[in-house]
């Protein structure tokens, strides 16, 4: 094998290992997709079953509106057995206007709350999962 | 010995490049087959979820609280409801409604089978790729329960399931899991 071959040989090597490592990088990007697809509609159940648990309480009357902004700030963890993972809820309530926004000055009898809940945790969950709901005192 | 080594070389090059193209095509076609099912599954477990949901949500209209849930096993629920699921209307009779999954499996798995008085509804009736159900039902304290007369809401877990095309391949699983609420025995004060 003369120099030239040698040479021919190692470009073909360098080619062929270029092509692997592409070929499995998309393969594990694809891997990576359909991990944060399942999680991503996972998180989002997990944050509709805390904002349905506070509208449950609310409806029963196990929960005050006006202690909705001392019971739902919290960070918890939640791990689900088929999935082994352990996804963090973040709820964070306030005292806000009729449309959601921030008020410009604390009012703990505002009659409008507002709670988001943040799910984030997996390193397979690109981006949090946020959800957030409006609650409105109705019954004076 | 020169040309042999040669030829030698170059029968151990084409051969890693035909393996290496094989394989190439073989992940080529399971990664495919991974996007099909990621793009027509997240959907589906999407949707199986918002209808389990509502149809927790609709259950106990007009009903004592204590009356709601008739059958509370670990593979199967029956409530009964005012409410007529199929036609998304109140209803002057009482239904029952029963979410379980097929006993057998047909080309699309095993469906998910939500019945009203025993007939699977029109617009809900069947979802399929589904391999198996679990319920963990829960009082008004949020604490485990296994009797009926007291089941507030319930943990569903769904896992999906799709045979690889390829043999030997293994079946691709997702699961998930939903917190579901009979709120209208919470708006009675549970």
């Amino acid at each position: 094998m003369n120099l030239m071959e040698m040479i021919l040989a190692l470009l073909a090597v360098v080619l062929f290992t270029t092509l692997s490592l592409s070929y499995n990088q998309s393969i594990w990007r694809q891997t990576d997709y359909l991990n944060n697809a399942t999680l991503t509609v996972q998180a989002s159940q997990l944050c509709h079953s805390v904002l349905d648990e506070a509208d449950a309480k609310l409806f029963s009357k196990q929960l005050d509106i006006s202690n909705l902004v001392t019971t739902y700030n919290f960070t918890r963890t939640k791990t689900y057995s088929h999935l082994a993972q352990t996804f963090t809820i973040k709820a964070v309530a306030v005292d806000c206007d009729s449309l959601g926004g921030n008020l410009s000055s604390p009012n703990p009898n505002s009659f409008f709350k507002r709670i988001v809940v943040t799910v984030s945790g997996p390193s397979s969950l690109t981006r949090p999962v946020t959800m957030m709901r409006l609650y409105t005192k109705t019954f004076m | 010995m020169s040309v042999l080594l040669d030829v030698l070389g170059s029968v151990i090059i084409g051969a890693m490049l035909l393996m290496m193209m094989t394989t190439f095509q073989i992940q080529l076609q399971e990664s495919s087959q991974r996007i099909l099912y990621v793009a027509t599954m997240v959907d589906n477990m999407d949707m199986a979820a918002t209808k389990i949901n509502k149809t927790f949500a609709l259950a106990g209209i007009g009903m004592p609280v204590d009356s709601v849930c008739v059958i509370a096993e670990t593979n199967r629920v029956a409530f009964k409801t005012f409410w007529d699921c199929n036609s998304d209307t109140l209803s002057t009779t009482r239904h029952t409604i029963e979410i379980k999954i097929a006993d057998t499996a047909n080309n699309y798995g095993k469906a998910l089978i939500i019945s009203q008085d025993g007939t699977p509804m029109t617009n809900a009736g069947y979802i399929f790729y589904i391999e198996a159900i679990s319920f963990i039902y829960y009082n008004k304290s949020d604490v485990v329960t296994n009797s009926a007369g007291t089941v507030r809401s319930a943990d569903v877990l769904l896992t999906f399931r799709r045979d690889s095309n390829g043999a030997g391949n293994r079946p691709l699983r997702t699961n998930i899991q939903v917190k579901c609420y009979f709120m209208n025995s919470y708006l009675q004060g549970a």
